[in-house]
């Protein structure tokens, strides 16, 4: 039955988007970290989606097919007085966008939303269905 | 002849609401077609085949549909679609016509398998603005469809729906 499949094709359209969300989460919140775990700065990380189609269905789904670190430059701050600056006064600090962070995070929570309307819709016409004849 | 005066434009309005046609004069130029040259002739296909038929092919085109939402943010993935009308026309007549979906055979020694499973022709829509990204979802217009599509599935059910009860008030004797 197609309509349970669309609920498959919904359910991994809400895990890839909010794994996105979460990335954006984090991203906004080390958007000032000077200094991340391994002793860098943080870099801004990405999700790549990639359909993912299922044996003998028609419709398809998405995955996260990997974590990508954004390859931009990192920002550099003059903070001579700072105990991470290098010689020349000079701090590295996280290469996140922030108004790219915005954007992405209005993207994904659009999906988001479209997701669960999708899935809200099915529902019902799988209860008009159960209802059939009566 | 009363009977099926009434049984032939019933069908016509079935099919009219189940493929969503909305130009009469599309109508007119299918009606010939759909009903056959004489249009005395009984409607050629049998109400619940047809409600049946349309809605198995509704809630295929809604998984498709929901799969071009959910890929809408993804790279290279083109949107997809069904021609709804000439599958629909193609099930009815009985062809498949179509690619079926098969078991991989990796050893020349495997047995093919005839699949039970036959999935339409799948066409891909023309992008209105492709992004940069090789995407060509543009989530408005795969929403309206979905909408439509969703729409129609309701239609399909309420006819069908009725189709069963009065079959069953006939089988009865009593007014459901």
């Amino acid at each position: 039955m197609s309509l349970l499949g669309t609920f498959d094709v919904g359910t991994t359209g809400l895990v890839a988007q909010s794994l996105r969300l979460n990335l954006i989460a984090s991203n906004v919140a080390n958007a000032e970290t000077a200094v991340s775990s391994d002793g860098q700065a943080y870099r801004a990380r990405h999700v790549v989606f990639q359909s993912e189609a299922r044996a003998g269905r028609i419709g398809q789904g998405v995955k996260v097919a990997r974590i990508v670190e954004s390859t931009a430059e990192p920002r550099m701050e003059y903070r001579p007085g700072h105990p991470l600056a290098n010689p020349q006064g000079y701090i590295t600090m996280p290469n996140v966008n922030p108004a790219e962070q915005m954007v992405d995070m209005v993207s994904a929570s659009r999906a988001y939303q479209f997701n669960v309307e999708m899935m809200n819709t099915t529902k019902q016409l799988m209860l008009k269905t159960l209802d059939l004849g009566k | 002849m009363g009977y099926l005066y009434h049984l032939k434009h019933l069908t016509l309005v079935f099919f009219v609401v189940l493929t969503g046609w909305h130009a009469a004069c599309e109508v007119s130029v299918k009606f010939d077609s759909f009903i056959g040259p004489n249009v005395n002739t009984v409607p050629q296909f049998d109400p619940l085949a047809f409600g049946e038929t349309a809605l198995k092919l509704r809630s295929l085109r809604h998984e498709l549909l929901s799969s071009n939402l959910v890929n809408a943010d993804t790279p290279n993935y083109k949107a997809r679609d069904i021609d709804f009308q000439a599958v629909l026309m193609q099930r009815l007549s009985g062809q498949t016509g179509t690619a079926a979906v098969s078991l991989e055979r990796t050893h020349p020694g495997h047995i093919p398998l005839a699949s039970s499973m036959q999935s339409p022709q799948q066409k891909f829509r023309v992008g209105v603005q492709p992004s940069l990204d090789g995407n060509t979802v543009d989530p408005d217009i795969e929403r309206g469809h979905f909408v439509k599509n969703a729409f129609f599935t309701e239609a399909a059910l309420s006819f069908l729906g009725s189709t069963l009860r009065t079959r069953l008030s006939a089988i009865t004797g009593q007014p459901s």
